[in-house]
């Protein structure tokens, strides 16, 4: 990228704001704060007053959902991968289950764990399990046979195959899903703290909200904003560093 | 540039493994699923009556079926499901005009691109759910926070994969193109909409589903009416079975509309190489 794009990366993005904080100062909508006010509600929320009380729950509660939902996914995802049959009778199950919209079990999770972080954490793990599952089935089956059948021909086993061969052959895909999950999960999370929850990152927005604290709304939208960018962020980076070897063959083939 | 994904392998892998036979069983391609499906709600009614899960609040399979079928009989379902859908189409329909315009644009011009980049990268990752408390203040409990919700989150899909498809393009074309002084106007209706076309059919497809799930969840927090609203009633009434028929219900309104758009796809893409079928 030439010294003139990362500038005008840097100049547009500084003037939007810019133009926004100046109008917000005469603002003379309700729902719209001056800037001024939601940097004050921002740092006396989120530094770091409820940094503990809400985005440490919220995050716990994320990781709790997601690493239920993702390892159900890999697993299921493996047997479906490596069983046409097994993958076959439930192709029509998980596509049902896939195509429900996940925020709509909540009332159900609600009636059956109570309101709170039991229910949090099975909605998160069953809104990410679907995606996870999908593309560790498709990533596994796409697997090119030439190197199942040579291992085999080496009279290599079936459980070092599948360890060896077919998972680091469908690595790529399955972090397509994680991806997938990652955001999915950020979402659900703060819909099931607007549902039912009595901490988090998405109760505080909503209850601002209730209380027409409209500087403290918006912080709390900036915070999630933040969260999202972060994660997402974060996890290109883990990528990077796990398909490391996948993008450089990929870049050598090309 | 590498933060971006562009996900345009899904219909091809859904289309390999529906063709792939399964070895060693010429009924099985039939009768599988039905076996599997069965075993599922069988597994379900077993569940609820040897009482590993309680039956007040998760109802066996026996007592749901009727509720579903006196569900499906009432015309109160059908407004329900009528205004969820018309908030879905409304504001996919938002996202299709400005995700492909937006999208287009940052394609074609390398200014506009980095000159937007950073914006978009920004406002895509937020959770668009974070916005359902100002779509309440702004909006109020109607139509239109669904629409907006909607539209918000799945516009950015859509535009990701209008700027890939318009990138994608051969530079060859954009060459023949200059050289033969094609004019703006057929330059865009006959190069570049047709080959960013599969592209976009891919965003709107992801962006389907995330407008359904956003439509859901807006009725469900906020109240206005549709699918979410009757589930939250059903939920403070207690009639569990009705709640679970009506997740049924959104189950199959999703699933229904992933098959359309799929179908939908590959008619309006027969001519497009990806979903051609090999002639051997």
């Amino acid at each position: 990228m030439s010294n003139r794009w990362r500038f005008l990366e840097l100049l547009v993005p500084t003037l939007v704001v810019a133009t926004l904080w100046f109008l917000s100062l005469r603002s003379t909508i309700f729902y719209v704060p001056t800037g001024p006010d939601v940097v004050g509600a921002f740092s006396d929320a989120w530094l770091f007053d409820r940094i503990g009380s809400d985005l440490v729950p919220s995050f716990l509660r994320l990781v709790a959902g997601l690493a239920i939902g993702v390892s159900l996914g890999v697993v299921v995802g493996f047997v479906f991968g490596l069983s046409p049959r097994v993958a076959a009778a439930y192709h029509p199950v998980v596509e049902f289950a896939r195509s429900v919209p996940a925020p709509a079990v909540l009332p159900v999770l609600v009636l059956m764990f109570g309101i709170g972080t039991v229910s949090q954490v099975a909605l998160i793990a069953f809104g990410t399990l679907w995606p996870v599952l999908i593309s560790t089935k498709d990533g596994v089956r796409s697997v090119d046979p030439l190197l199942v059948e040579t291992s085999r021909s080496f009279g290599v086993s079936r459980a070092t195959t599948v360890r060896s061969v077919i998972a680091p052959a469908a690595t790529p895909q399955i972090v397509a899903g994680l991806r997938t999950a990652l955001s999915l999960g950020i979402i659900l999370m703060v819909i099931s703290e607007m549902v039912g929850s009595s901490n988090g990152v998405g109760y505080f927005v909503i209850q601002s909200q209730r209380q027409f604290d409209m500087p403290g709304m918006w912080a709390g939208i900036v915070i999630l904003g933040l969260i999202g960018y972060l994660l997402n962020l974060a996890f290109g980076l883990v990528e990077r560093r796990v398909l490391a070897w996948h993008h450089g063959a990929r870049a050598v083939a090309s | 540039m590498s933060t971006a994904t562009v996900e345009t392998a899904e219909p091809r892998e859904d289309r390999a493994s529906r063709r792939r036979p399964i070895p060693g069983s010429p009924w099985g391609t039939r009768l599988l699923p039905v076996a599997g499906v069965a075993s599922v709600l069988l597994l379900w009614e077993l569940v609820v009556r040897v009482g590993l899960v309680n039956a007040t609040y998760f109802p066996p399979v026996s007592t749901v079926v009727p509720a579903l079928v006196g569900l499906v009989g009432d015309p109160a379902l059908w407004a329900d499901v009528g205004l969820t859908l018309q908030g879905w189409a409304v504001g996919l329909l938002i996202a299709v005009v400005v995700g492909v315009a937006l999208g287009m644009i940052c394609g074609l011009s390398t200014p506009v691109f980095h000159a937007l980049r950073p914006i978009i990268e920004f406002l895509r990752p937020i959770p668009s759910v974070a916005l359902i408390p100002l779509a309440i203040i702004a909006f109020g409990a109607g139509m239109e926070s669904k629409v907006f919700l909607a539209a918000f989150a799945s516009t950015w899909p859509i535009l990701v994969q209008a700027m890939y498809g318009i990138r994608d393009l051969d530079p060859t074309q954009f060459a023949v193109m200059r050289s033969y002084r094609v004019s703006w106007s057929s330059a865009v209706f006959r190069v570049l909409v047709p080959s960013a076309v599969p592209y976009i059919a891919t965003g709107v497809r992801i962006s389907s589903s995330i407008a359904l799930a956003l439509v859901v969840s807006s009725e469900l927090i906020i109240g206005s009416p549709g699918l979410g609203q009757a589930m939250n009633i059903a939920r403070a009434a207690g009639a569990v079975e009705q709640l679970f028929a009506l997740i049924i219900v959104a189950g199959c309104l999703g699933w229904a509309l992933n098959a359309v758009m799929l179908r939908g796809e590959r008619r309006l893409l027969r001519w497009h190489p990806s979903h051609r079928e090999v002639v051997l």
